[in-house]
Parts: structure tokens; C-alpha cells; sequence
């Protein structure tokens, strides 16, 4: 099958014909194939993901995308548009792969500079401000979590927002739908039909601010701490001593929103 | 295997899904229609090229080698060819093997008998070969066939090789000439009948799977066939690989096979199109009668069909059509 032909044919790109190498080499170099694949395949080992020939396919979909937004179409699509070829960047690699989720990060910070109606560079507040809530709009936050986050990390319609601030906002955004999707785990582990024990919920979500409190950025100890405050063990402690409920039932958004909360209090406010 | 992939090296991962025998394949794709490709610009070429991929209808009218050089490719043709020819099986019509085989051949020009023989084998149990088989029966017999054939042909090794006495350790190389020969010997000689000891020959195929390069059904659904019966033939064998569902599932290119004539999709796509060329007939030709012209209407109509998505799909762009023909 093609596993011979696979590992040569990165050498064998561009040298398969030796007759008419030199033209066909200089044909492909004229359209910019080698640079197009290169790209793209350094972007597939990044990203890693398991369904390589979607991503592939994905990946040529939206560079194309961006090529038409570029050379010019109506102005509210275009911004619609750069905004959903940002989110795809930013989707591409889990935050906890730092190093390539922050080069995603520059690059959408790029692509939505770059876009201004009035040719002047530079991210407005406003477009960020959207494209952070076309990230929580991907994600499955309740939306009145959604929108005290937001409230905490928009800018101004018409601030320039610099880097480290995009940086900020979004990175917030992708932690927090994280957070949001364990807490939904915490949640649906004591689930009764639709509800749980109230009681319950407010253990564990004490055991939670107890290890958010605990976190601390300039002390990485303290990141051990804070694993050891909600490990399983302290977690079923707390819940035992939780035990003698009063049969009052939370649901998952109520559950969702304290859970929330307790985070958004801790994220630093932009403006 | 989600977090496996981290672990691969690039060669690895790369050669995983075979990502680089596709952008060899688009290069030179790109090299064969330059012209075009020039006009029209390469990242639109490379977009439509991996999003047919994508969708597995990269494979139509592309010759055989491509069409069998890749997992993925073998599964996007069993699918195609289930999505061209399902009416067939809608109508209850049992084909031959001959007939199987041209209808592979509209998809895959060059798609050779022996592959489809193999397959009716299966069906037949290597017996009355030019009786004539429901599509159903057939379909599932060829994704066996097709998508395992490195698979097969290596068992047949095994199992000859039990039949005759001799202890199947060895190394065994899959080569198109042992298959070739095999049914025929099983067939002449008095001992296929009674077949071979499944426990054997469960342990053999097991220690080959153990390091088999090419793709093979899961271990534990052979264990499963292997071990209801004592024993076992090795047609009756295949047979219950074709039969087995979860082995089919696992495939992944055809639906159950409670469900292999139901697509709901295709079926509304065929409705609009049937209504289309009737009323385009009727505005051409109003003195024709309509009862005259349904029947070979509907025969031709999953084909073109597929033509006609293919036009939507590549919209603007003129250059894929003739490049679809010019393949032929």
C-alpha cells in the first residue's frame, strides 16, 4: 500500500519526473505548491489531529477563505468571516499545548489586525469583543456565565487592543470553557434524573473555591495544593459529611452558575 | 488512540493515514492539468482536492492502483459503489458475476474481474460460480474481498497450508499467485469438506495478525467465528466474515445490513432530479408519453446524479469536469 511510497515522497515532491524535472519544478514553484503543502503539513504536526485528511481539507477550505476575504468582499461579511477563520485558528490546539496555541493566538491576532475598512492596522475593541463571544457562543457555558465573563474581559468599541490583551481575553476564554465542562462532570457524577442533592453540590463546590483560592501563579506549590484540595478523596470526604441533606435539589444550570462565578471572580479585569 | 498520536513520531503519524501518498497524489495531479491549474489558482485545486478526499469521492473514475492504495480509498469506493448501485438491490435483481463486475467498472474503469470473482467465491462458496447473486449477498462478500484482500490471501496461505499437514509458522509473504491457485486445490481435494481445526487455525491467523502490516479485521470478532464451530472451511470462514456486523461496522463504508437499501438522503436527491428531467422532458417534447419514459429514467438516475452533485460541489469552477473526463 503507500506506506513504501509515503516516507520518500517528501524528497520525491518535486523530483518525480526526471525528464521534465526542471520545468515541472519550476511550474510548481511559479504557483507556490511547495510553500502551500509545507505549510499546511506544518500546521497538521502541530495540531495532531486524528482525522488528518478533514483537517487537511478544512485547512485549504479556510486559507482559501482568507484569500477571498483579502481581495475584497462586502464589509459585514468579511468581518463575519475573519472572525470565524480566527476562531478555526484558535480551535485548532488545546490551550494545554501552550507553545502552538499561542502561535495560533498570534495568528488570529494577525488576521483581524490586518482586516480595517480604514487600511489602518491595529485589532479594535469591538471586533474583539465579538470574536469573544463567537468563542463562548462554541462553547457550552450557560449563557449567564457567558456574558459576566465577557462583561469582564471586553474592551471598548473603539480601544486598540494590544496583544497581550487579546492574549488575555482569549486564552480566559478557552480555560474557562474547560473549567465549565469538568464542573459539568462534577456535576452530572451525582446527578438524580435531572437534579441533585443540594447539599452535595454546595459541598463539592466548596471544595472547588477551596482549590481555586489555593492557586497561586507566582508559586507553583501551590498548584499541587490546589490538586490535592479537590482530589477524589477530599471531594467523597466532603460529600459524606454533606450527607444529612434537607432533600432540597440544585439544577445543573444553578449548579453551572455558582460554579462559574466562583471562576469569573478570580479572572483580572480588562478595563 | 487520542493520545497515542502524540507519542508517534512525524513519520509515523504522517504514514498513519497516509497524508503524504495524497500530496503525492494531488502534485502530480497538479502536473497532469496545468493548464487549469494555473488559471484558476492552486489553493482552490488543493481545496477541492482534499475535500473530495474528505468526502470519499475522490476515488470515482481514478484508476485502480489509486483506488486500492489506501484503507480510506478502498472504504470511499465500497461506499460509492453501495450509494451507485443500491436501487439494484431495491429491486430485488440478482446479477451475475460479469455484471458485477461492469458496474464496477463504471465507477473504476480499470477495476479487474479477478478482485470481482474472488468476491462471488465468497457468495457461492466457491461452488455454481455463474449463479446469479443479490446485491446484498455480493456487496458484502466484496468489502470483505476488497478492503481485507492482503488479509485474505494470507489466510489462504494458512489454511492451505493446515490442510496439507504442514505446520504454518513460517513467514508468510502475500503473493497474488498463492491466492490464485488456492480455491482450486481446496475444491479438488476430499478433505476441504470437513475443513480444518478452528482452534489451529485461530491461533495461526491470530500470531498473523500479530505482525501484519496490511489492515485486518478486529482479533476478537475471528476469535468469535473461530470459535462457535470445531471445524471450520475456509470459505465458510469468509463467509461469516462478510456476514459479521460489528466487522462491517468497523469498515465503516456501509451501513448495517438491515439498513443497506435505506438512504434517505440520496432517495430525496433522486426524487428531485426524476422531477427535474420530467418536467424538462415535458417542456421539451410535450407529445411523448410519460409512462414510456419513466422506467429507463429511474435506471439512470443514481449515476447521474452523482455527476450532477459533483457540478454543485465544484460550482464555479469549469476545470474539474473535463479533468473527471479526461481521467476516464
Amino acid at each position: 500500500m503507500a506506506e513504501q511510497r509515503g516516507s520518500a515522497t517528501a524528497a520525491a515532491l518535486l523530483s518525480t519526473k526526471p525528464a521534465h524535472a526542471d520545468s515541472e519544478i519550476e511550474f510548481l514553484t511559479r504557483l507556490g505548491t511547495g510553500d502551500l503543502l509545507r505549510g499546511a503539513l506544518i500546521k497538521l504536526l502541530e495540531a495532531r489531529p486524528d482525522d488528518q485528511l478533514g483537517f487537511l481539507a478544512d485547512h485549504f477550505k479556510n486559507q482559501l477563505q482568507e484569500k477571498d476575504a483579502v481581495n475584497g468582499a462586502p464589509g459585514g461579511q468579511v468581518e463575519q468571516r475573519l472572525l470565524g477563520q480566527a476562531c478555526w485558528h484558535l480551535g485548532l490546539v488545546n490551550h494545554s499545548q501552550r507553545s502552538a496555541f499561542n502561535n495560533n493566538v498570534t495568528i488570529a491576532y494577525h488576521l483581524l489586525s490586518s482586516n480595517n475598512a480604514m487600511k489602518k492596522r491595529g485589532l479594535k475593541g469591538k471586533l474583539y469583543t465579538a470574536l469573544l463571544s463567537e468563542i463562548g457562543k462554541r462553547g457550552t457555558a450557560t449563557e449567564t456565565s457567558k456574558a459576566f465573563l465577557l462583561k469582564k474581559i471586553q474592551c471598548q468599541d473603539h480601544v486598540a487592543v494590544p496583544f497581550e490583551v487579546f492574549r488575555h481575553g482569549v486564552l480566559t476564554c478557552f480555560v474557562f470553557e474547560d473549567y465549565v465542562c469538568k464542573s459539568r462532570l462534577l456535576f452530572q457524577s451525582i446527578l438524580q434524573s435531572t437534579k441533585a442533592s443540594r447539599g452535595l453540590c454546595h459541598a463539592i463546590l466548596g471544595t472547588l473555591q477551596d482549590a481555586l483560592e489555593a492557586t497561586d501563579c507566582h508559586n507553583p506549590a501551590r498548584y499541587l495544593e490546589a490538586s490535592s484540595q479537590i482530589s477524589p478523596c477530599r471531594l467523597a470526604q466532603a460529600m459524606d459529611q454533606a450527607q444529612a441533606s434537607d432533600g432540597l435539589l440544585m439544577t445543573e444550570e444553578e449548579f453551572l452558575n455558582e460554579a462559574a462565578m466562583m471562576f469569573i471572580s478570580r479572572v483580572k479585569s480588562v478595563s | 488512540m487520542c493520545a497515542d498520536r502524540f507519542s508517534l513520531s512525524v513519520e509515523e503519524y504522517l504514514t498513519k493515514k497516509h497524508v503524504l501518498f495524497y500530496i503525492e497524489d494531488c502534485v502530480t495531479q497538479v502536473l497532469e492539468h496545468k493548464e487549469e491549474y494555473t488559471q484558476f489558482g492552486i489553493l482552490r485545486f488543493l481545496s477541492e482536492y482534499f475535500n473530495s478526499v474528505k468526502k470519499g469521492n475522490h476515488i470515482l473514475f481514478r484508476e485502480f492502483s489509486f483506488v486500492r492504495a489506501t484503507p480510506h480509498n478502498r472504504s470511499s469506493f465500497l461506499h460509492m459503489f453501495w450509494r451507485c448501485f443500491r436501487q439494484i438491490g431495491k429491486n430485488g435483481d440478482l446479477l451475475s458475476m460479469m455484471e458485477y463486475a461492469s458496474l464496477l467498472q463504471l465507477i473504476c474503469p480499470d477495476f479487474p474481474e479477478d478482485v470481482v470473482q474472488k468476491a462471488a467465491r465468497i457468495v457461492l462458496m466457491d461452488d455454481a460460480m455463474d449463479c446469479p447473486m443479490s446485491f446484498s449477498d455480493f456487496l458484502y462478500a466484496f468489502q470483505i474481498q476488497f478492503y481485507y484482500e492482503e488479509f485474505l490471501e494470507s489466510t489462504a496461505v494458512i489454511y492451505q497450508d493446515l490442510l496439507s499437514g504442514k505446520c504454518p509458522n513460517t513467514v508468510i509473504v502475500p503473493t497474488s499467485s498463492s491466492v490464485e491457485q488456492c480455491p482450486r486445490l481446496v475444491s479438488s481435494d476430499t478433505a476441504a469438506h470437513e475443513g480444518v481445526d478452528s482452534f489451529v487455525f485461530c491461533n495461526c491467523v491470530e500470531g498473523l495478525c500479530e505482525r501484519f502490516k496490511y489492515s485486518f479485521p478486529p482479533v476478537h470478532c475471528i476469535k468469535e467465528i473461530l470459535g462457535n464451530v470445531q471445524r471450520i472451511s475456509f470459505y465458510s470462514f469468509l463467509m461469516a466474515l462478510a456476514k459479521h456486523e460489528e466487522i462491517n461496522s468497523n469498515i465503516g463504508s456501509l451501513p448495517s445490513k438491515a439498513e443497506v437499501l435505506i438512504d434517505p438522503e440520496m432517495d430525496k436527491e433522486l426524487e428531485k432530479l426524476i422531477a427535474q428531467i420530467s418536467l424538462s422532458q415535458a417542456s421539451n417534447s410535450s407529445n411523448s408519453t410519460t409512462t414510456g419514459h419513466k422506467e429507463p429514467i429511474r435506471k439512470a438516475s443514481p449515476k447521474k446524479s452523482l455527476h450532477h452533485r459533483r457540478r454543485i460541489e465544484v460550482e464555479s469552477d469549469g476545470s474539474t469536469e473535463e479533468t473527471d473526463s479526461s481521467e476516464n
